[in-house]
């Protein structure tokens, strides 16, 4: 197989957040996409579980659906692998309209949510199941199957019964089941929800490094941001049904589209205000809950007088000691709350207006001179670049 | 288990006694020497042999047998069909009234259905015999299966058919090699029920049977009407004892697997 997986290593100058590699089809004017939603809607009864989608997602991409229980994830993804059809709108893979294609002719493959192994099949012949639908020659089919075992590190275990399986031996025979047809997308249904924190961890690098070097694009579907964070080159924010917005984990991290993804994608503080005026490059906002006129940077569709919210990240927050110099906005608060995460502190700080601020410090040093005690008077600050301006 | 009552201990040995005490005698007094019914001859087993002697007799055991296998073979395909459409067949309107006229027949008098049945078989003029009453059996008989299998299939994880058809197979060969091995065990409890039922029958088989195709429950009941012989004893125990296992081979192939 020819690996050409793209350098990880390089940098582009200024980037919003941090840069994973130098893949980025979705920029490229020219670039068709894989796969592609155009207007997608599907109801059951009365909910509105996929409700006008318009998606497209690149070859060898990584891609994760992300949004709360309910919002429609795996039913989009369900679509794609056949077993439910739009009410309206299309899909299509490759430029060819997938209506009408039952399930075993897609050139797609699906790892299921609850992996929906074969009972009364071995790992091997789990395995081995879709290559037998295909008719291929056994001698095939055998060498095939040792090949992907030994990717997922299963190949010891060929001989067992599912039910004799640990919970991520039956998620790496799932993941070979999937890519041993080496399909043009895997479909993930929350692959990795029934691991624990240490082995789903492992597994995401892993995962990762399968999907750059097998070269296949992914669509996964999970509700935990981290790890859609941590795998995925974009992410589609998905809530109610829609799409809310698509970006790379940096994008939609650094620059959430309204206030709900910006509080759904980690914590963030949100002063509401009215914007006062221009400030050199920016704007400055007066903000009731922050007690103070806070100064931001440049922002799109705002003027004088529009209602905004100030968006700030605890670690983008800092506590302020004395003698410091102070950056452009702060606050004087009381610390009300300390949570020692260990890499991390928390800080939650009581302002005058009674609203509660997150803060983080990294722990970069054993011990702290004068450390921050409960109930402590604090000032806290934050640079104008360091928010986001929301306008919805 | 707590210790039982003195009370508890007699209801339940009358409750078994009037169950098991008739089939009891009947057992003991096949291997009775006296040729007389009811009274105690000494034991003897040359009724079983008189009983292989009897010709009309085993002709009759040999149609049960073959209208039992026959019967239960086709009912249970039909009925699995039946109960995987019911199953996978989206909700529409009217499913609940087709689901209550495939249970119907278990609820008909069974007087009713072999009368029923009857007349269609003089109204195509359908000869009347072995075939005659295997498709009365079938028609009886595939409601029991189609009872049993959609039990089994609706507890069945609908995405493992889903990933068999994602991994390329085509609706039938996932049926076939998925969905049927795994509710194979309803499956066969359902042919065992068919074929207990089959045998077991008399009132079907006595509307629908013919010259040539008697049925051994009809040979039994026959001959008791000139008076009850040892013989009719032993073949009786012999019935008793074939479907004894049927029966603990249906609750073995039906019973939960043990928790892991
Ligand atoms: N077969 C179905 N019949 C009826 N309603 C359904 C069906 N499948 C999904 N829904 C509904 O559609 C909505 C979206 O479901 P979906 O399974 O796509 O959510 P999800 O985003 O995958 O959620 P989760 O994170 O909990 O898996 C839900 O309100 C759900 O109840
Ligand atoms: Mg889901």
């Amino acid at each position: 197989m020819i690996l050409d997986s793209p350098s990880r290593s390089s940098r582009s100058a200024p980037a919003i957040g941090a840069v994973r590699r130098d893949f980025a089809p979705w920029k490229d004017p020219g670039a068709v996409p894989l796969i592609r939603y155009e207007g997608v809607r599907k109801r059951f009864g009365a909910t509105a579980a996929v409700d006008g989608v318009d998606l497209s997602v690149f070859e060898r991409e990584f891609f994760c659906l992300l949004g709360p229980s309910g919002c429609g994830k795996t039913t989009l993804m369900r679509m794609l692998g056949g077993f439910e059809t739009p009410d309206e709108g299309r899909v299509t893979l490759a430029g060819r309209d997938l209506s009408g294609v039952p399930p075993h002719l897609r050139p797609v493959n699906m790892m299921f949510q609850s992996y929906a192994l074969f009972p009364h099949m071995t790992v091997a012949g789990n395995v081995a199941f879709g290559l037998k639908q295909d008719g291929l020659p056994r001698t095939e089919i055998a060498a095939r199957v040792d090949a992907v075992l030994d990717t997922v590190q299963m190949r010891g275990l060929a001989d067992r019964k599912p039910d004799a399986l640990s919970g991520g031996q039956k998620q790496r025979v799932a993941l070979a089941r999937a890519l041993v047809k080496r399909p043009k997308v895997l479909l993930l249904d929350e692959p990795l929800g029934a691991l624990d924190k240490r082995l789903r961890e492992e597994t995401q690098y892993e995962l990762m490094d399968l999907q750059v070097a097998l070269g296949i694009t992914f669509l996964m579907v999970t509700h935990d941001q981290d790890e859609a964070m941590t795998m995925a080159d974009r992410i589609a924010i998905m809530d109610e049904g829609r799409i809310v917005q698509v970006g790379t984990p940096a994008e939609i991290y650094e620059a959430p589209a309204d206030r709900g993804v910006a509080a759904f994608l980690g914590d963030v503080t949100i002063f509401e205000g009215v914007v006062q005026g221009r400030d050199g490059e920016g704007w400055t906002v007066a903000s009731e809950p922050a007690g103070c006129v806070l100064r931001v940077g440049e922002a799109a569709g705002v003027a004088p007088g529009t209602a905004v919210g100030v968006a700030i990240r605890p670690e983008k927050l800092r506590i302020v000691a004395e003698g410091d110099p102070a950056p452009a906005n702060v606050m004087d608060g009381e610390v009300w709350d300390i949570g020692y995460l260990g890499d991390w502190t928390i800080y939650r700080v009581k302002l005058a207006s009674g609203l509660i601020v997150r803060v983080s410090q990294a722990n970069a040093a054993r011990f702290v001179e004068r450390p921050v005690g409960w109930e402590d008077r604090v000032r806290i600050g934050f640079d104008p670049a360091s928010a986001v301006v929301l306008t919805a | 288990m707590k210790g039982l009552s003195r009370i508890d201990l007699a209801a339940l040995t009358f409750g078994f006694a009037f169950l098991y005490l008739p089939i009891l005698i009947l057992v003991v007094y096949s291997f009775n020497a006296s040729k007389l019914v009811t009274v105690w001859g000494g034991f003897s087993t040359e009724w079983y042999a008189a009983l292989f002697r009897n010709k009309a007799l085993m002709d009759a055991a040999g149609v049960t047998f073959r209208v039992g296998i026959v019967s239960a073979t086709i009912a249970t395909i039909l009925g699995t069909m039946a109960a995987v459409a019911l199953v996978r067949v989206p909700r529409f309107t009217g499913k609940g009234l087709f689901t209550g006229l495939l249970y119907a027949p278990i609820v008909m008098p069974e007087v009713i259905t072999g009368l029923s049945l009857l007349l269609l078989f003089v109204a195509i003029d359908l000869d009347r015999g072995f075939w005659s009453v295997t498709i009365a059996h079938v028609t009886f008989a595939m409601c029991y299966v189609a009872v049993v299998v959609r039990s089994r299939l609706s507890t069945f994880d609908r995405s493992l058919e889903e990933a068999a058809a994602d991994l390329g197979a085509t609706p039938l060969r996932a049926f076939f090699s998925v969905t049927l091995p795994l509710i194979a065990p309803a499956v066969a409890a359902g042919w065992l029920l068919a074929f207990t039922l089959s045998i077991d029958d008399l009132v079907l088989a006595s509307f629908t049977s013919g010259p040539g195709a008697t049925t051994l429950p009809m040979r039994i009941y026959g001959q008791v009407r000139l008076g009850v012989t040892p013989e009719i004893n032993a073949i009786s125990t012999l019935m008793i004892g074939a479907v004894a296992l049927v029966v603990i081979a249906v609750s073995l192939a039906t019973r939960p697997r043990a928790a892991r």
